[in-house]
């Protein structure tokens, strides 16, 4: 049955890719964007740079972040509210808190690329996709170099590493598409529409709180009823919120330990293309006109 | 030789919204289908305009502020895009809209080199190998490693320049950026620039400076209302624009001076250069006779501000006695070329002529010709005064209360022509082998 919907879903994809490549990487738009990987580079380095030179610690800032808030949400968590009781909370926590950073620090500042930078995009060309994809980059070394602490904590406690661990660079990148493609919209519509920033403040507290970073997807009823239907809330969360899915392999491979359903990964990977293909199509149709609205 | 052309421009017309400050908020995107719709205002810099320029060539632009002449830069640059027409530029195209537009304050000079280097798409080891170069050119020795943060303005316009220059362009936009600088790397710049003419890199300039457009353009582009009101050999074109814009231009600024009123009397040891009360003061004195018109008038004995060495100028202006004064009043005038040097003044009392009080009528006109105007080729202004024959009290000054042009064909250089006579004495005894 499963495979059967993914031969489907290859056979729709096929025609929609091909016009991709004629359109983007004949047209010419993607061999630019190639060509500036140099650019990519610099403007990655420059952002890790300014954000950290004039702090004292430096980028040891993207590392303490997480372990304060992984302090703060252990004592919540395990002393002041101790009934949802979690084994090996830091870790649970950090596996869900860590991808859950990267994910809304790459949004939000990847909303502001464009803006932020209007002094370049009204004064020089260069493919504008180039700002948002560095400023995701950034935070996507950060999350790499959080990690590490995330394994230092996982010796400590003596985690047993899954065998599947080579899945993780996967993840990751399905993680690092699905965030581009959120960042490529937000950062376009934010150029034109200047409130779409304290909207989207709003709404990632909301979404941090609707993904089970800091509680267990567990506690979520199965079935619920609203308005005389019954649904199952854990399932909606997954379908409705890639970040649930994401965060729930994270915690397969790094804390249960578990090697993590193909076909879910397969589906939330699917899910984080189609959000990156729109993104960048969405972003393409309107960078044309960064020069004069930035 | 034929060449191909590197930017072609064909029929380009462009539009900008006015007011776009309304739809700038997604309330105003949920609101705008119950609000009354009001028709958008549109802004036309260019509405038809078509133009090639060739490898190696050299275009200047010129036209009023706000005729469009940075946004065709930024079409080539292609920051902008076009409303409609067609905008091709060959190769790779390096600006000098605002020098240093890419630097980060928080990176080194060297740091944001290699930026403005990846912008151009151009790799790490090619600006590598002009990095010596560029610091050399820019002149920060040092400083090269220390964040552009703490760099003054002029260390971060020479390194903005010197990266720019070096970035292999095949064409080269330049907006009013030589204005900046001093004088020694405006000359450089210069230099650099018609250095990379000779190298085939083509070249567009905007300027309000007539002469350095002369100078460095082999082709003019006049753009007016957002048509191409003339193209061709700069003298030409540059001539017909200030010819244009003359008559406009004195009316204008003369309007500007008469609506500012004269204001107190000047302590002494409150002066500032010229005696103004202040830097930026315009018109100041004590108003007892003011200046009220002012004209400019050329060898025809018809208004202009366009003239040429020897020929015939002659200065008008009108004055009108508010109060009687003591003293006797002279009258005097001084021109300033555009880069403030002062190229002469003089007065009444200087040259011995006296106006007595009674003789002074309530109102009339003074007349100074000059029947071989000396000044070589430049932009010039002119202050025009009236004060008390010590010098001391100013009844009525107007600085810059007119501007005018020098176009000299002859190409002797300088700020005044002197009369000069040549001749080559031969040395009988060494004669040629």
């Amino acid at each position: 049955m499963c495979e059967r919907y993914l031969v489907l879903v290859a056979w729709c994809w096929l025609p929609a890719m091909e016009v991709c490549i004629e359109r983007f990487v004949l047209g010419g738009h993607l061999r630019e964007l190639i060509r500036c990987r140099e650019l990519v580079y610099h403007l990655t380095a420059r952002e890790l740079k300014a954000r950290y030179k004039s702090s004292v610690l430096g980028f040891f800032w993207s590392l303490l972040n997480p372990l304060g808030m992984m302090v703060v949400f252990t004592v919540v968590f395990t002393v002041l509210m101790p009934n949802n009781r979690v084994e090996r909370y830091p870790i649970f926590l950090l596996c869900g808190l860590l991808p859950w950073n990267f994910c809304s620090a790459g949004v939000m500042t990847g909303i502001n690329s464009v803006v932020a930078n209007s002094n370049l995009v009204k004064k020089v060309y260069f493919p504008r996709e180039v700002l948002p994809i560095a400023s995701v980059a950034a935070n996507l070394v950060n999350f790499l170099l959080a990690l590490l602490v995330l394994f230092a904590i996982l010796m400590i406690f003596q985690s047993r590493l899954s065998s599947y661990l080579w899945l993780l660079p996967l993840v990751i990148f399905i993680q690092t598409c699905f965030v581009l493609g959120v960042a490529l919209i937000l950062s376009a519509l934010h150029v034109f529409y200047r409130d779409t920033m304290m909207v989207m403040e709003v709404v990632m507290l909301a979404w941090f709180f609707l993904t089970p970073v800091f509680y267990p997807i567990e506690i979520l009823p199965t079935s619920y009823q609203i308005m005389g239907i019954t649904v199952n809330v854990q399932r909606l969360m997954y379908i409705l919120n890639p970040m649930a899915s994401l965060i729930a392999t994270y915690r397969d491979l790094l804390y249960w330990g578990y090697r993590t359903d193909l076909d879910f990964l397969l589906r939330t990977a699917v899910t984080s293309f189609a959000v990156l293909a729109f993104g960048y199509w969405f972003f393409m149709r309107y960078s044309h006109r960064f020069g004069e609205e930035a | 030789m034929n060449r191909e052309p590197v930017v072609r421009f064909k029929h380009v017309a462009k539009r900008f919204e006015l007011d776009r400050s309304t739809d700038r908020t997604l309330m105003d995107l949920v609101t705008r289908p119950f609000k009354h719709a009001k028709p958008k205002e549109f802004y036309w810099p260019l509405r038809d305009v078509s133009f090639e320029l060739k490898r190696g060539g050299s275009l200047g632009i010129i036209g009023e502020n706000g005729t469009g002449k940075s946004t065709i830069l930024k079409l080539i640059a292609r920051i902008l895009v076009p409303t409609s027409g067609q905008v091709e530029a060959v190769g790779q195209v390096a600006t000098l809209l605002e020098l240093g537009a890419s630097f980060h304050p928080e990176l080194s000079g060297r740091e944001n080199i290699f930026l403005a280097a990846s912008i151009a798409n151009i790799s790490r080891q090619e600006i590598q190998r002009d990095l010596d170069e560029i610091i050399s050119f820019a002149d920060i020795g040092p400083y090269i490693d220390v964040p552009v943060k703490h760099y003054s303005s002029g260390m971060y316009v020479r390194l903005g320049f010197a990266v720019a220059v070096h970035l292999n362009p095949d064409v080269l936009l330049i907006d009013e950026v030589l204005a900046v600088g001093d004088e020694n790397f405006q000359h450089k710049c210069i230099q650099r620039i018609k250095r990379l003419q000779s190298e085939e890199v083509a070249v567009i300039l905007v300027s309000h400076g007539m002469q350095q457009i002369e100078d460095m353009c082999d082709d003019a582009l006049w753009l007016h209302e957002g048509y191409v009101r003339s193209i061709g050999s700069p003298a030409r074109v540059i001539a017909d624009y200030l010819a244009e814009s003359s008559a406009h231009e004195l009316e204008e600024s003369v309007a500007q001076w008469a609506d500012e009123p004269t204001s107190e009397p000047v302590a002494t040891q409150q002066r500032y250069e010229r005696g103004a009360p202040s830097p930026e003061a315009k018109r100041w004195g004590d108003g007892s006779i003011q200046i009220v018109d002012l004209r400019l008038l050329g060898a025809d004995g018809r208004s202009a501000n366009v003239f040429r060495p020897r020929q015939a100028f002659r200065i008008e202006f009108d004055y009108a006695v508010q109060h009687s004064v003591e003293e006797h009043p002279s009258f005097g005038v001084a021109i300033y070329r555009s880069d403030q040097v002062w190229c002469y003044g003089t007065n009444t009392t200087i040259e011995g002529i006296c106006f007595d009080q009674v003789a002074l009528s309530a109102a009339g006109t003074v007349v100074i010709d000059i029947p071989d105007l000396r000044l070589l080729h430049g932009e010039y202004t002119l202050d025009v005064a009236v004060h008390d024959s010590r010098g001391e009290v100013a009844y009525d000054y107007i600085r810059e209360a007119a501007h005018f042009y020098v176009q000299n064909p002859r190409g002797d250089q300088g700020v005044a022509r002197l009369d000069t006579h040549w001749a080559l004495v031969m040395n009988r005894e060494q004669r040629l082998p």
